[in-house]
């Protein structure tokens, strides 16, 4: 298990240089001059010039990225153009709502789809199976802010059982942290919990008919046995894989979620740098997200290892 | 009373147009520590027949008639007690080793899980236990293959396991489904001495199914022939082997080739092809393949005893 | 297989094909349908009007007639998500061939492709977007990149299992060249599993370009987009929720109906599910 985690890391390491090579080669790839785009209309060639220089677009490709590859090794993500502090500043005040939305969505996804495809895969072609498949190409099709507001304006705005906006850290008071994560961490998950119960019920179909299971039912197993230990520890592997990478489409989705219900994080970061067009913070969040994104990939990997030991040879 | 008693057993498949019957009245017994095997070609049902005894077959199949085991009606019982019933009375031994164990549980694991309730209760009994069964049944070093996994190790041990695993609820009576077919012919040998010898030890009755004449005549005592969904003769071994009265056990074992003979001597066949579920008619379905056939044979054979028209009394 | 038995109808399908069709229409007679009400006509005395004769979905803000706006909407999301898919889907097969076919180009482009991968979807759209001018163009040009990986990643998934077989084998041995091979052997082979994929790709373009016009990174409001519609109505849209109602639910139906003809695609070209 050791030698295939360190196996795994290592074959992280590449992966995580070109997304280095990529966000900060993004820049480069826009045609006609950023600085320019960035500064707006309004502004003269001396702006322009001052913020190219600012950018670093004068100097060569290579030393620039070297520059910035040091600069982050130094914790150092650049300067927000509009205010002046430090990107990872800004960055480090913003994670713990981002971060709680994307434990709670995550959550909720898993708790809800898996539960449903395991239930249909049970039953193939039963009533409830076809609810479940009808149920998610809808919840899939659903945009992130349809829902987002549908939920806002039935159970905040009307019944006023959740917070229409804001967010309370769990740490001030948990009752505070429930009201204003709900809402937003369930609209986030209706889209992702389809694509796990999906997943899910066709991982589970094609355990469910495996051999093992007739055994393990042979043997005299309570049902609920044999699918939970016996078929879902079997499928677990495509399912794991999903949830983890579906944390790319909830960061996205996180962007529009805090800007619905007013979350101060990331994603309204985000939002608030691309009105301003200020360049480092989108670049420094971009990065960030990456690299979380990476990360929780070798978690994953770890996870299904864990799980399957024919995976550690 | 015998240990297993199978009566008008009948299995039919639900389906679009008709139900379709794989198993038509089964009946058979088998007494305590008697080995019985159960032969026929692919498509006779007697996997079915199995299935059917351990209540396994898929939700929504439809069985009727009954099988009593100690003389209690087991697919009459609600599925909880005929859970228990199958722990404690009757397991199974499936054909395919490589896929019938799970291959993400380690071997200790699978092995605990079949335990009765009782000899579960403590870890270290329970293992204590494991281990003893995994030495019974051959495998060397039981301690270490607790941990290890099904990939770990042979498919000639994985069978050993799945005996094993069947020999850990201390059964009443083993059905082997092809046990040895899906393994080398130098293994096959060891675990038919393995099924041997745990049937001297423990008295277990043994239900084989298999289409392996070969094993058939090593290890039963009583045969009953399978052909459609019928049981068309049951004898003794021997008998069978030395005046098989349905046309079509004839044809089986006329077709066994023999060491010794003229070099071009062809071998005898049965023509044709056995019917498949939905090909079968109310009259003998061995009828189109028979040298006997004759007007008599469009309608339904005997149901008890040989199933032929022109089959001699029984004596 | 019992014969008689024909392929079951599919609902599904049909609904996603309907959908899209009625879809198509409104884009191409969006003028006649509309009334010849102007979409950018801006009356600053009818502001933010509730449904009504005059207006059948109400004004936004600036006072522009929201019937004509969300139904030239249509128009971007249609062009978004063919010129997305069709974008995605030539690029990144082009490359999922190569790495597919080519050993040694194999490791370089999928730590690439999986570099790419990582990067959110929207992030990598938006981080585009900021530095360049807000267009139709350069919307599809972003969001093309940020999905042609899902393709890639397939393509060469499905280039490995296809040149695995024997008549591939017997086409290299007989001398045919690599282009040739890729067309004719491979390609007619991974057609379907890359159409299903594009369907996908569209409904998740059409999705992307509604959030990064939301968040005023994606097509700037003069030309109407359901996206820009929903991002003025974001203010006050507690007491005026009509602004946003509309462009959602022509969003919702339109990513329904293309993610209907994907799944309906899917289960009549590759039941074993092996595109996704």
């Amino acid at each position: 298990m050791a030698g295939y985690a360190i196996r795994r890391l290592l074959a992280a390491l590449p992966v995580a240089f070109c997304v280095a090579i990529l966000v900060f080669g993004l820049l480069y790839l826009a045609p006609g001059d950023p600085a320019a785009i960035m500064a707006g209309d309004a502004a003269s060639p001396a702006d322009i010039e001052k913020l190219q220089a600012t950018l670093g677009l004068d100097r060569p490709f290579v030393s620039r990225f070297a520059a910035w590859l040091m600069a982050i090794a130094h914790g150092d993500l650049g300067t927000s153009l509009f205010t002046g502090l430090p990107v990872a500043t800004l960055i480090g005040q913003r994670l713990v709502p981002t971060g709680c939305l994307m434990l709670a969505a995550m959550t909720i996804a898993v708790c809800i789809g898996v539960p449903l495809g395991a239930g249909a895969a049970h039953k193939p072609g039963a009533t409830a199976d076809r609810i479940v498949m009808a149920g998610g190409v809808l919840g899939f099709s659903l945009p992130v802010f349809v829902v987002g507001y549908l939920l806002s304006y039935v159970f905040a705005y009307r019944l006023g059982w959740f917070a229409v906006q804001g967010f309370v850290s769990p740490r001030v008071s948990v009752p505070g942290f429930l009201r204003t994560i709900l809402l937003p961490a369930t609209s986030l998950a209706l889209g992702q919990s389809a694509l796990i119960a999906r997943v899910t019920r066709a991982a589970m179909l094609d355990v469910l008919g495996q051999d093992y299971i007739r055994t393990a039912r042979a043997k005299g197993l309570g049902e609920l046995h044999v699918i939970a230990v016996h078929g879902l520890r079997n499928a677990a592997g495509p399912i794991v894989t999903v949830a983890g990478s579906s944390i790319a489409a909830l960061l996205g989705g996180a962007v529009v979620t805090e800007t619905v219900f007013s979350l101060p994080g990331l994603g309204r970061l985000t939002v608030d740098a691309v009105l301003r067009r200020d360049y480092p913070v989108i670049q420094g969040i971009t990065l960030v997200c990456a690299l979380i994104f990476v990360i929780v990939n070798l978690a994953t990997d770890m996870i299904c290892a864990a799980l399957d030991p024919r995976v550690r040879r | 009373m015998p240990l297993l008693e199978v009566s008008g057993l009948r299995v039919a498949f639900p389906s679009p147009t008709r139900p379709l019957v794989a198993l038509e009245g089964l009946d058979l017994t088998v007494e305590a520590g008697e080995t019985v095997a159960l032969v026929g070609e692919s498509g006779s049902g007697k996997s079915v027949a199995s299935l059917a005894i351990m209540g396994l077959l898929p939700a929504g199949t439809m069985v009727t008639g009954q099988v009593r085991l100690n003389g209690a009606d087991v697919l009459a019982q609600p599925a909880r007690e005929r859970r228990a019933r199958r722990g404690g009375g009757i397991a199974m031994v499936f054909q395919e080793p490589m896929t019938s164990l799970n291959p993400v549980l380690p071997i200790g694991r699978q092995i605990i899980e079949a335990l009765p309730d009782d000899e579960r209760r403590s870890r270290t009994a329970a293992s204590a236990r494991a281990v003893e069964l995994l030495a019974s049944v051959g495998l060397t070093a039981p301690e270490r293959r607790l941990s290890e996994y099904p990939h770990q190790i042979s498919g000639g041990m994985r069978q050993r396991v799945m005996i094993a695993i069947a020999l850990a609820s201390r059964p009443a009576l083993i059905i082997a489904d092809e046990p040895t077919t899906a393994l080398d012919v130098t293994v096959q040998a060891q675990i038919v001495a393995l099924l041997r010898q745990i049937q001297d030890e423990s008295g277990t009755a043994l239900l084989l199914v298999s289409h392996d004449l070969a094993l058939v005549w090593q290890m039963a005592r009583r045969v009953a022939v399978m052909y459609a969904g019928r049981i068309v003769e049951q004898a003794s071994v021997e008998a069978l082997f030395a005046r098989p009265r349905h046309p079509y056990s004839a044809g089986l074992v006329g077709a066994i080739p023999r060491l010794g003979g003229g070099r071009a001597e062809r071998l005898v066949e049965i023509p044709g092809l056995a019917p498949g579920l939905a090909e079968r008619g109310p009259g003998c379905a061995f009828a189109p393949r028979c040298r006997q056939a004759a007007a008599i044979c469009a309608s339904p054979p005997p149901a008890h005893g040989i199933a032929c028209h022109f089959a001699e009394a029984a004596r | 297989m019992i014969a008689g038995i024909r392929k079951p109808a599919a609902p599904m399908l049909t609904a996603g094909l309907a959908l899209l069709i009625l879809i198509a229409i409104i884009a191409i007679a969006a003028p006649v349908l509309s009334g010849g009400r102007d979409p950018a006509l801006v009356l600053p005395h009818e502001r933010a009007l509730a449904p009504g004769l005059a207006h059948p979905f109400g004004t936004d803000l600036l006072g522009r007639d929201l019937l004509a706006r969300t139904l030239y909407g249509t128009r971007i999301s249609l062009a978004v998500g063919l010129g997305v898919a069709f974008a995605a889907t030539i690029a990144g097969t082009a490359i999922g061939m190569i790495a597919g076919y080519a050993r040694i180009l194999d490791g370089v482009l999928m730590r690439g492709i999986d570099g790419l991968m990582a990067i959110p979807p929207v992030l990598l759209a938006v981080t585009l977007m900021t530095v360049m001018r807000g267009s139709l163009v350069n919307v599809i040009a972003a969001i093309a990149l940020a999905e042609l990986p899902r393709v890639a990643r397939l393509v060469r998934a499905s280039v490995q299992a296809v040149r695995a077989n024997l008549y591939v084998q017997a086409a290299i041995v007989a001398g045919a060249r690599t282009p040739a091979i890729l067309l004719r052997h491979i390609l007619p082979n991974i057609a379907a599993v890359i159409v299903v994929q594009a369907t996908f790709i569209g409904a998740s373009a059409i999705l992307l370009e509604a959030v990064l016009s939301f968040i005023g990174a994606g097509i700037p409001p003069t030309t109407p987009s359901w996206g820009n519609i929903m991002a003025e109505g974001r203010s006050l849209w507690q007491v005026k929720p009509h602004i946003l109602v509309f462009p959602a639910i022509f969003l919702s139906l339109t990513v329904l109906g293309v993610n209907l003809v994907g799944d309906g695609l899917r289960n009549r070209l590759d039941p074993r599910g092996k595109a996704s």
